[in-house]
């Protein structure tokens, strides 16, 4: 019998945006919200969250205009063969770039709070040969691995929130509400990177079984990351304060260290946290794998993503190794991002071309919105 | 020294060969279509039968004309007082004095009807045309009647061998439930079954399977909610099967699995009806095998292995508490001494600082690093467990105290090993014995030692690996097409009623979705709708 879920289902759009979303950036959140918004950092947060939620909406929008191909072929009926091959290009390069930082700062942060005296090489091909084995087996596999951690993940940070409330302090937000509109616009930018992970929309579509609710379900699959976001940023600042949320390498580790676990039977909660935030960085780096994968595959106008993902992996670790220190990583994730708010402007402009010049099935599904 | 010479006697061969003259296969030698002659038949029944002991052939005359047949049969497997009262009296003395009462005698035309209408009294019986069917009955239990000038046989159901008794099955005990189990004779289990569903829909149908063996395969199901797909590939994966004997369904379950590169069980097994029953209303194909008290269930997903029958006799909220308690035993069967080697060797901070130092006060004495401790005393456990396992409970008693008081309390007091680590053992013993399915039990309880291996490598950072390459492993396995962590991933909210927990009877009135059942709800059973289907 074959299982006919073998396509990807609403549900499974749904776990695969938001565990592709939430990921490795939640232990440095607090700290990028609160180095440019102040005190407002939760609010700057949550309009950010808003933000890419249209963004979001327009992408799935555009997806769903053209439910039997990638970005890769649609592009090319929109702005031409050459552009729509160079645009390609940008996104495997994008991809393979997110891969990189995704998976060196995941490996920094290991290496700094778990495994002090392991070689980072270890970590690195470690975690990365756990992400081709899933990635070897296909979209289908992915999405069923997003279901199996991603509530899990989920739980645990509503967990850690919960319980530090007990020592939150409502005072170390007030200030928020007497700061200018203009300082949370400023931290806009550097806080969108948190929510990248939707362009995987672009890719899926042709492994759907029903495109049409491409873009309510992709809309769901951002609102729990704005929730605990913000309220990973407002319960940070309200316990730790802004300055020492501002100067902390993680500070979301430093708020899960002030939960004594009830009962006292473990004694450092954040060691529970990095737990469950390890599933998350794993499901994030196994779609963003996955994406470059078939991103090449797509542009090459292949079938068989599998040797690519072989051929991909020597780069990434070749260029995970690249950054010498900490600042270095800061700095080529923050380029990733902003190339990543980059793209997903091209992704607008595209959506606009292709309702101007009418192409892909536009009007039936707009009928049923 | 004459003993060890290989060579035979030289006289005894020769007799040897005087007995078993070398010659042809006895299936090339004999030409396998039925003969008119009841002797010539009986030549070719002879042919592959005659050097063994317990086949029975009996030449007699029929009625006053004295019409030679002959009858076949194994002894052991028949009922002899039947054939004796039922075959043999009748065609031999109630036909002749018929004909002598009547004072008229059968046409030698008519015999074989009148051999079949007035003479066997008895309830199953069939007619013949190829010595291989012929072969296949009798060898199987059943009696060939033969009957001069005609070339086809009667087959008489005469079966009757001793054969175990309904008992209560040893796997699955439960205090509150029926207490049958299934036995070794398939006609007892489909009985079994068909007094629980009194529903001509179910549906039972054989198949032989293995060239020797010829083991009758037996697969319900229930037609109108079992899905067609699954019905017909079971089917399909049963055609398939080409081996020459089968001792246990066990066997049969390696041949119609998935995928034979995991060690995770893709079908259910059990060996109560009533469990078999409960899969069968929800849409599952049940296959049973002769010779094997196990009932095959398919298709199987992970969850199903961490239930029990008895979960459904309890209430609700205690079948739910004691499910949670299953789940929380896998986890700790296969985490507890791979998380205790990764704290006490990475992450001594992770627990409060009272415990850590009195763990570490304990260990200061052992000689060993905590993963060959870990590994160790897992070793041993393992050992104690595979010898009290197949002996007989007497002796078994005896390895637990020897294995688990004696040994484990000098192993502490010889510094050996620390005290937590034998109460780490203890919890992993018996968390695994928490889930009620053997094998996926045992699959759970070897995982430590993966587990204990990366944590020692790479501390709960490894650990946390292992577990997502051990999930990543048990998303793509498939059981007869169905995800082995439906109804986790792929995520059906509807089937949650019954996963984590048992939700009450009144609210499971829908049948699991991830069996494509064909009608989803238990209620409203329509009999012309699911015809149609």
């Amino acid at each position: 019998m074959k299982e006919r879920s073998d396509r990807l289902s609403n549900i499974q759009i749904l776990f695969v945006v938001s565990s592709t979303i939430i990921g490795v950036t939640v232990l440095t959140l607090p700290r990028t919200a609160t180095e440019l918004a102040k005190a407002g950092g939760f609010i700057a947060t949550f309009v950010t969250g808003i933000l890419m939620a249209l963004v979001l909406i327009i992408t799935a929008l555009l997806a769903r205009r053209f439910p039997n191909s990638t970005v890769m072929e649609y592009s090319r009926e929109i702005i031409g063969l050459v552009p729509a091959k160079i645009l390609g290009f940008v996104f495997f390069f994008y991809f393979v770039s997110v891969v990189t930082s995704v998976l060196r700062l995941f490996c920094d942060a290991i290496k700094v709070l778990l495994l002090e005296n392991t070689p980072l090489e270890v970590l690195i091909i470690t975690f990365m040969l756990a992400a081709v084995y899933l990635c070897l087996n296909g979209i289908s596999s992915i999405a069923k691995i997003c279901e199996l951690f991603e509530p899990l993940v989920i739980g645990t940070m509503l967990l850690v929130i919960v319980l530090s409330l007990k020592n939150f302090n409502f005072e170390e937000l007030l200030p928020a509400f007497k700061q200018d509109v203009f300082e949370w616009i400023r931290a806009v930018p550097p806080l969108a990177i948190s929510y990248l992970g939707f362009e995987v929309l672009l890719f899926i579509t042709p492994y759907v079984q029903d495109t049409s609710k491409v873009v309510k379900y992709g809309f769901l699959g951002i609102l729990p990351s704005i929730f605990i976001y913000s309220l990973f940023v407002a319960v940070t600042v309200g316990i730790v304060g802004v300055e020492p949320v501002a100067r902390s390498l993680y500070p979301t580790i430093q708020l899960a260290r002030y939960i004594k676990f009830p009962g006292g039977f473990a004694e450092r909660f954040d060691i529970f946290f990095m737990i469950f935030w390890i599933l998350g960085a794993y499901t994030t780096t196994s779609s963003y794998l996955y994406l470059s994968s078939i991103s090449i595959t797509r542009l090459l106008g292949l079938r068989n993503y599998k040797p690519f993902i072989l051929l991909i992996v020597p780069i990434i670790y070749t260029l995970t190794l690249f950054p010498q220190n900490i600042k270095e990583i800061g700095m080529f994730s923050q380029y990733v991002s902003y190339f990543g708010l980059a793209l997903l402007a091209v992704t607008i402009i595209l959506y606009i071309l292709a309702v101007i010049l009418k192409k892909g099935e536009s009007s039936k599904n707009e009928d049923k919105q | 020294m004459k003993y060890i010479d290989s060579q035979p006697n030289p006289k005894n061969r020769e007799k040897m060969e005087e007995n078993n003259p070398p010659r042809l296969k006895s299936e090339e030698q004999v030409d396998l279509t039925l003969d008119k002659e009841v002797s010539k038949n009986l030549e070719k029944f002879k042919a592959f039968l005659k050097d063994s002991s317990d086949v029975v052939f009996r030449e007699f005359s029929l009625g006053t004309q004295s019409i030679p047949c002959a009858l076949v049969y194994v002894d052991g497997l028949v009922n002899t007082a039947i054939i004796n009262e039922q075959i043999l009296k009748p065609m031999m003395y109630q036909i002749a004095l018929l004909e002598t009462s009547l004072n008229r005698t059968i046409q030698p035309d008519k015999i074989f009807e009148v051999v079949k209408l007035h003479a066997l009294a008895i309830g199953e019986v069939k007619e013949v045309k190829t010595l291989d069917d012929a072969f296949l009955r009798v060898l199987s239990g059943e009696v060939a009647v033969m009957v001069e000038g005609f070339d086809k046989i009667l087959i008489a159901n005469a079966r009757g061998w001793p054969q175990r008794g309904i008992q209560e099955p040893p796997s699955e005990i439960v205090i509150r439930g029926p207490r049958e189990g299934f036995t070794e004779t398939l006609r007892v289990n489909t009985a079994l079954l068909r007094r629980r569903i009194k529903d001509p829909n179910l549906v039972i149908k054989t198949v032989q399977v293995g060239r020797r063996g010829k083991t009758d395969v037996a697969y319900a199901y229930i037609k109108g909610i079992a899905n067609q797909e699954l019905v017909e590939e079971v089917e399909r994966r049963l055609s398939q099967i080409d081996v020459d004997i089968f001792m246990d369904s066990s066997q049969l379950e390696h041949y119609i699995q998935d995928s034979y590169l995991t060690s995770f069980p893709q079908i259910e097994v059990t060996e109560r009806p009533d469990k078999t029953v409960a899969s069968l209303v929800e849409g599952r194909v049940a296959i049973l095998m002769d010779n094997s008290p196990y009932a095959l269930i398919v298709p199987a997903t992970f969850y199903q292995f961490f239930q029990s029958a008895e979960d459904y006799y309890e209430r609700w909220v205690l079948s739910s508490v004691i499910r949670l308690l299953r789940w929380s035993g896998a986890i700790l069967a296969s985490l507890t001494p791979a998380l205790y080697v990764a704290i006490v060797s990475f992450h001594p901070g992770f627990i409060p600082t009272n415990l850590a130092i009195s763990i570490a006060a304990t260990r200061a004495t052992v000689p060993f690093p905590a993963f060959v401790e870990a590994l160790l005393m897992e070793i041993t456990f393992e050992l104690l467990r595979e010898a009290g396992a197949r002996l007989p409970r007497a002796i078994g008693q005896t390895i637990g105290i020897v294995g688990g008081l004696i040994i484990g309390d000098a192993a502490v007091r010889a510094g050996i090993t620390s005290p937590i680590m034998v109460i780490v053992v203890a919890i992993t013993a018996i968390a695994s014995f928490l889930i009620p399915s053997y094998s996926v039990a045992m699959a759970i309880r070897l995982l430590r030692f993966p587990f204990i291996i990366l944590a020692a490598l790479l501390g709960i950072y490894g650990v946390i690996l292992g577990f997502i390459i051990l999930n990543v492993h048990l998303v793509t396995i498939k059981s007869f097409g169905v995800s082995y962590m439906t109804p986790q991933a792929p995520m059906r909210h509807q089937d949650w009623k019954d996963f984590l927990i048992r939700m009450s009877s009144q609210i499971m009135m829908r049948r699991p979705t991830s069996t494509y059942a064909v009608d989803i709800d238990r209620r409203n059973q329509d009999p012309v709708k699911e015809e149609a289907q």
